[in-house]
């Protein structure tokens, strides 16, 4: 019997929770939503809503979240499972697209890519620094992807189980890719589509969380 | 006279009282004897450097930098920057820590409603404000 899982951390998404959970739910048979120590009602939101919350204490940021939503998935033997973020950017529709290689076997990873969409309007400066990341990522890991900070992605219960995560914050999406490529794992680059909208503009990530992920990536060296 | 001056006593008293300090600490089994000797070889090389002003002139000239204090400068910027670094992993290894404890807590939380059902008690919010720590 395959049971899929969308894995969702939110912190402070009250607003934006419930939309994000109903577009989700019908591509995957459980929302699994993490709800990083909010100090609003994203986990009561989440939970009306009909997911499965679980809620950590303190927060710790979107890397431990998701790990946590991981492990839980795992737990309950999710053959396949999606990261989804809950503010909004991304679409369920997608989901279908990035599970199909991976349920086949085709693939252990498919990663979403904005940039293989047909019509990708994004912010210029979060270009720049999006390209910055592919560029980081292919000297870093060697990976040719066109897109490498995308939280949109699929995984098959084997490469969930191999990926680690140790990263808390933001750094967890380039210590991903690397697992991918230390574990020598099939991936595919599939085109989703991102939205920005006004309200997920005040989230997003900009120079100053790039350099923060690269000393994260610096000192997760030293921790070994 | 080889204490020609009063900073020169002050920090030969300081650094005698620092070894006596460390040497203490490796007896008790505080301290790993082969820390316990790298210290004791910097702190000495700092005595020498307190006594015999001169040679750490001679040793920069030696290696192409102008004074023997731009030499103590450049190598202590290198190790704090160095134990900078080392601070930082530490603080992360804490956090990665915290993060697992708060993983274990928001499972076996989940895992007790599962067990007790939606038709059991209330559910428990895990909150950090309830506890007054």
């Amino acid at each position: 019997m395959v049971w899929t899982c969308a894995v969702i951390p939110a912190f402070g998404e009250a607003s934006m929770i419930r939309a994000v959970i109903d577009d989700v739910r019908a591509h995957v048979t459980k929302v699994v939503v993490v709800d990083d120590g909010s100090e609003d009602d994203t986990a009561a939101e989440a939970r009306r809503a009909g997911a499965v919350v679980l809620r950590h204490a303190v927060n710790r940021g979107q890397g431990a979240a998701l790990a946590t939503g991981v492990s839980y998935a795992l737990m309950h033997g999710s053959s396949a499972i999606v990261t989804f973020d809950a503010d909004g950017q991304h679409q369920g529709s997608d989901i279908p697209r990035l599970l199909e290689p991976v349920l086949a076997g085709t693939a252990d990873v498919a990663l979403g890519s904005r940039f293989l969409s047909p019509a990708p309007r994004i912010p210029p400066l979060r270009r720049l620094v999006l390209k910055g990341a592919v560029l980081f990522t292919r000297l870093a890991t060697g990976l040719p992807l066109t897109d490498a900070h995308n939280g949109l992605r699929a995984f098959s219960r084997e490469a969930a189980q191999k990926i680690g995560i140790r990263q808390d914050r933001m750094a967890h999406a380039s210590e991903i890719l690397s697992e991918i490529k230390r574990h020598g794992l099939r991936f595919v680059e599939v085109p989703v589509d991102v939205r920005y909208t006004a309200y997920s503009r005040t989230k997003g990530q900009g120079v100053l969380s790039a350099l923060r992920i690269l000393l994260d990536l610096w000192v997760g060296r030293g921790v070994k | 006279m080889i204490v020609s001056t009063l900073i020169q006593a002050i920090l030969l008293s300081l650094i005698a009282i620092i070894v006596l300090h460390i040497a203490a600490r490796w007896r008790r089994g505080e301290l790993p004897t082969l820390q316990f000797l790298a210290w004791l070889a910097f702190w000495l090389t700092g005595a020498v450097a307190v006594l015999f002003p001169d040679s750490a002139t001679d040793v920069a000239r030696r290696l192409g930098v102008g004074r023997g204090v731009d030499l103590i400068i450049y190598f202590s910027l290198v190790a704090l920057f160095y134990a900078i670094f080392r601070i930082f992993v530490r603080i992360e290894r804490v956090g990665r820590d915290i993060t697992t404890l708060t993983r274990l807590l928001a499972i076996e939380v989940r895992l007790r409603e599962e067990r007790e059902g939606a038709s059991g008690p209330k559910v428990t919010q895990v909150d950090s404000g309830s506890t007054n720590l």
